[in-house]
């Protein structure tokens, strides 16, 4: 419901009605006032509210993610001091950056909430099956999204962190010393782990996360949103 | 698509005929003929918390707040966003003074200027800050003309046309651009060529003997 498709007649008339000339090519305005004027049912609440503002989040990480990727050196030798940079000498670099920080803590806290929401509802059950296999691939891409840019920084934490987290990978029966190296990238964490870290956080994953997003919404556009119990 | 048994109304309640959990797909209601409504009718559909005297509907309203409010999100991740992707068209640095040469014959460790009526190509180093590099030595191009009485001119060895390096032509007394032909004579103005403005120059300052360039004036 971002903007009614068609204004009221006195703004019409004030418009040079660009508007109208796209609307006439195109045919715009119908199946824009059908999706945003689409109603919900009645009894729907704020705990309704969680999964758009994990998507809202998702939209504020991006914004600032790119702004980021403007400033970032994904390599030891400079990761770390470009940030420091960021933070000191760009405007307003270190509200960017805590801000992309705070924004990926709500998310996962929002994704876990809307999550909640549907299993206590039972929101899940037929015919929304496929619905929730999907948002639940999207928690571990959110998940992913969280452990690959909590070694970004390059400091003590992250180094440490993504060690633990890869040898919990390499942990798992049988592949699990293949997998840690692939995750790697080596046989220790370095040049190669930030590098493979970074391009999954910002090409990767932005991807996948996408197309899960796009599936999520059309599901629910197609299905409606489930009865409140 | 669309069953059709539903009809959207703005909003109003339809708790009476909730769809059913098993049903396979909720009905997806097709837009109702009040909606959008025609070019120039202003009259809203009538429902539940509408005000239809004064063409507000609890629906438009909402619709109104949202857009609003999506709207001040957008101006504050502008907001936020710009000041980082445009600072450097505004950001302007102060170069450190740099000693170039003593005048008269040239010293160990320093090279001389040209003598009267001459033109040299000389070279200047200093730290120069890039980004989150640690500051670095870098070294700069520059052509001195002594002038005669002590003063000396400090070129910019770079074209200004588009910036190629530039090439003391002694024989001419001129400067030769070879990307484009550019020339420029021996007091840095245009002869020929497409270059818009005559050659830039650093701000120069004599100090016991000892020629020193700041930064570069012009450009």
């Amino acid at each position: 419901m971002a903007t009614t498709p068609a204004g009221t007649g006195k703004r019409r008339r004030a418009a040079p009605r660009i508007g109208d000339a796209i609307d006439e090519r195109l045919d715009v305005r119908r199946p824009l006032a059908r999706f945003l004027g689409k109603p919900v049912p009645a009894g729907v609440t704020f705990y309704y509210c969680f999964g758009g503002l994990a998507f809202f989040t998702f939209l504020v990480l991006a914004v600032t993610g790119v702004v980021l990727a403007f400033f970032y050196v994904p390599s030891p030798d400079h990761a770390r001091a470009s940030l420091a940079w960021l933070g000191s000498s760009v405007p307003l670099g270190a509200v960017l950056r805590n801000l992309h920080r705070w924004s990926a803590y709500a998310m996962v806290v929002l994704v876990v909430a809307h999550m909640v929401r549907v299993f206590v509802q039972g929101a899940y059950r037929k015919p929304r099956e496929l619905n929730w296999v999907v948002g639940v691939l999207m928690l571990l891409i959110v998940l992913a999204f969280g452990f690959t840019g909590y070694l970004l920084p390059w400091d003590q934490k992250a180094y440490w962190a993504t060690s633990v987290g890869i040898n919990m990978a390499g942990s798992v029966p049988v592949v699990g010393p293949s997998l840690a190296d692939l995750l790697r990238g080596g046989p220790t964490v370095g040049a190669l782990t930030l590098l493979r870290f970074y391009a999954a956080h910002v090409f990767v994953l932005p991807a996948l996360l996408a197309v899960g997003l796009v599936m999520h919404f059309a599901m629910v556009r197609r299905q409606g949103i489930s009865e409140p119990l | 698509m669309s069953s059709g048994h539903e009809t959207p109304d703005e909003g109003g309640t339809r708790a009476s005929e909730a769809p059913a959990p098993t049903r396979r797909t909720a009905p997806r209601p097709g837009p109702p003929p009040e909606w959008p409504p025609a070019a120039g009718d202003a009259t809203p559909p009538p429902g539940p918390g509408g005000d239809g005297d004064r063409g507000v509907t609890r629906g438009r309203f909402l619709k109104l707040s949202f857009a609003a409010a999506a709207g001040a999100v957008a101006a504050a991740l502008g907001a936020l966003t710009l000041p980082p992707l445009i600072a450097p068209a505004f950001r302007r640095q102060s170069p450190d003074w740099v000693a170039l040469g003593r005048a008269g014959a040239p010293t160990p460790g320093r090279a001389g200027l040209p003598p009267t009526g001459a033109v040299a190509r000389a070279t200047f180093t200093r730290d120069v800050a890039d980004a989150y590099l640690p500051r670095a030595p870098q070294t700069t191009t520059v052509f001195v003309a002594d002038l005669g009485d002590g003063r000396y001119e400090v070129f910019d060895a770079r074209c200004t046309h588009l910036g190629c390096p530039l090439v003391w032509d002694q024989a001419a007394r001129e400067f030769h651009c070879h990307c484009h032909g550019a020339v420029f004579d021996e007091f840095g103005e245009v002869v020929s060529g497409p270059a818009p403005r005559a050659l830039d120059r650093y701000a120069t300052r004599m100090k016991d003997g000892v020629l020193y360039v700041g930064g570069l004036e012009g450009a």
